[in-house]
């Protein structure tokens, strides 16, 4: 890569490194596994920048190589473990705490779904990528973006109480 | 009845914990990754492939010489520890560096260290933003704006534009800062000198040129890459020299396709040489101005890319390992560290910056928190003061003294 490229690519990642972690985050719900995640999409993007800055949308391509990562389990079998080990947290907490509290919950919660609809819901909800963008992404139809995502609303609203409290029933398990 | 827009905010408002993830280290990655696939399409066999396809290497560190050998990997790394990470040798004392953020020019929002000179008197630096030209989308269709600050004594000036952007390289012990310039959303057409603040632009040789990396030495010489402009296979066809204090370009003799990173006091050039497109074509050499080179030493294995010169030290890194070498310009000799990370600055003591620390032979270095935040080390003088960037990539220039 030349040099020049070089600094359109460092100050691409420097832009987006926070937002592409956090997006890895609600996705795996593991800070670890998430910049395992974005790592590997940085690096595959450094090898393809400049055909990438030639397309249209050098954040769309990102994120299929962030889902494609996420998706595939078998790079990262050892995650699981550190997903099962995650601590449940109960609804009476100091208000400093809250907002951990509630981040946990919402991890949780998001984690009560299966992969597909998770991938939608963070990408529809927190990328605001539009339904099309969303199943370029996922290499799936627009019409399976649509019933992915709206089952997965249905469970997060049915897990997600108004107040912030997490309900405690059987679908809370990791079925990641 | 949790809403669609509760799903947003709530998404929104989760603070994920902090990435330890590092842009000179992704960038890093990104260059063994780049070179590793250039080796296997190259058809170098599975052997070298399979063996590329670990994400650590897997040579072992040569322990001979002094203690900066010692600076590396932690036992037992394997592909699955990823990078080594310099590691304290218990037997030497800790240098504990103090950071301080230098101010920036009102407006100036974007800024990143160019380099130091070797007295430490001098820091440059650029204010950089993203072409206007790119989308919010992210697509990257244009050169962005750029203006240079010349820190003396910690004091920071915005040194004035020749030209939609200027870019400065490289600052000498008088404060001669050289830069580079260009048109709105175009690569660099001009080199530009500045004495007192003030720019004059550098008459190249003959033809239409893009430039690359500009650098400059104690008595003023000045070194540039040059491309002739629609060239496509991106690699340098000349080496311009501007001897100190003349206005006319010397394209020097030097063998095709070679590309000059540093210039030594003495005058001596410091860079690479391609041929063809995998790692095994690669190496790197000290010339003179009139085109003799030597070969800079690579341990079995590996080839050289050196990055930076000093007195008799440069650095740079080991491919396809991806480690952290120091050569001996008068010796020819290489030390290969343990550290898998970008060999960023190297003074004339062979103190390298690196990896979030100084690689020395006499101490272990901590480098301070500036403000609460880590900085990455890029640029290191010869009395010790380090100039480097925040760790998380935003903007400013941080400075650690070290002594000695």
């Amino acid at each position: 890569m030349r040099s020049d490229q070089e600094k359109e690519y460092t100050a691409y990642v420097s832009g987006r490194l926070h937002h592409l972690h956090r997006t890895a985050y609600l996705l795996c719900g593991d800070t670890h596994r998430a910049d395992d995640i974005v790592q590997a999409t940085l690096t595959a993007l450094y090898v393809q920048w400049k055909r990438v800055t030639a397309a249209d949308n050098v954040d769309g391509y990102v994120h299929k190589i962030l889902i494609r990562r996420y998706l595939d389990e078998r790079r990262l079998r050892w995650a699981r473990v550190r997903l099962g080990e995650t601590p449940a947290h109960v609804a009476s907490v100091e208000a400093a705490e809250r907002g951990i509290v509630e981040r946990d919950e919402l991890i949780t919660a998001l984690r009560a779904l299966p992969k597909g609809q998770r991938a939608v819901v963070v990408l529809r909800y927190f990328g605001d990528l539009s339904v099309e963008a969303t199943a370029e992404a996922l290499k799936c139809s627009v019409g399976n973006v649509k019933s992915q995502c709206a089952r997965g609303l249905a469970t997060l609203r049915a897990t997600l109480q108004p107040e912030g409290q997490l309900s405690t029933g059987p679908g809370m398990r990791d079925r990641s | 009845m949790t809403s669609d827009n509760d799903v947003r905010e709530r998404l929104s408002a989760v603070e994920a914990p902090p990435t330890a993830l590092r842009v000179e280290t992704l960038v890093a990655q990104g260059r063994r990754r780049a070179l590793r696939r250039r080796a296997v399409q190259a058809g170098c066999g599975v052997a070298l492939a399979a063996g590329l396809l670990i994400g650590a290497p897997t040579l072992l560190p040569r322990a001979e010489g002094p203690a900066l050998d010692q600076a590396g990997a932690a036992p037992g790394s394997s592909a699955e520890a990823g990078p080594r990470e310099p590691v304290a040798d218990p037997r030497l004392p800790t240098l504990r560096c103090a950071a301080t953020r230098l101010p920036v020019p009102a407006g100036m929002t974007s800024v990143q260290p160019a380099g130091v000179d070797p007295s430490g008197r001098y820091v440059l630096g650029n204010d950089t933003k993203m072409s206007a030209a790119s989308t919010p989308a992210g697509k990257v269709s244009g050169v962005g704006d750029a203006n240079p600050i010349l820190w003396t004594d910690g004091v920071p000036q915005a040194l004035p534009k020749l030209g939609d952007w200027v870019s400065a390289d490289a600052v000498n012990a008088d404060g001669v800062v050289v830069a580079l310039s260009g048109r709105k959303d175009k690569w660099s057409d001009s080199v530009l000198r500045y004495i007192d603040g003030v720019p004059t632009k550098l008459r190249p040789t003959a033809g239409k040129w893009t430039f690359r990396s500009v650098d400059i030495n104690a008595r003023g010489d000045i070194i540039v890459n040059a491309i002739q402009q629609g060239d496509t296979d991106e690699r340098v066809d000349a080496v311009m020299l501007w001897p100190a204090g003349s206005a006319t370009a010397t394209k020097l003799p030097l063998p095709t396709h070679a590309e000059v990173q540093d210039i030594t006091d003495t005058g001596r050039l410091v860079g690479i040489k391609t041929t063809g497109q995998g790692v095994e074509g690669l190496s790197s050499y000290s010339w003179d101005q009139q085109g003799k080179g030597k070969k800079l030493a690579e341990p079995s294995g590996e080839h050289g890319a050196v990055s930076v010169a000093r007195g008799d030290w440069a650095t740079g890194n080991l491919w396809p390992s991806g480690a952290v070498a120091r050569w001996n310009l008068t010796t020819g000799g290489v030390t290969e560290l343990p550290v898998d990370a970008p060999a960023n600055g190297i003074n004339a003591k062979g103190s390298i910056a690196s990896s979030g620390t100084v690689l020395r032979d006499d101490a272990n270095v901590e480098l301070g928190l500036a403000d609460g935040v880590k900085g990455e080390p890029l640029h290191i003088a010869d009395n010790g003061l380090v100039v480097g960037s925040p760790f998380d990539g935003s903007s400013g220039v941080i400075t650690w003294r070290c002594d000695g």
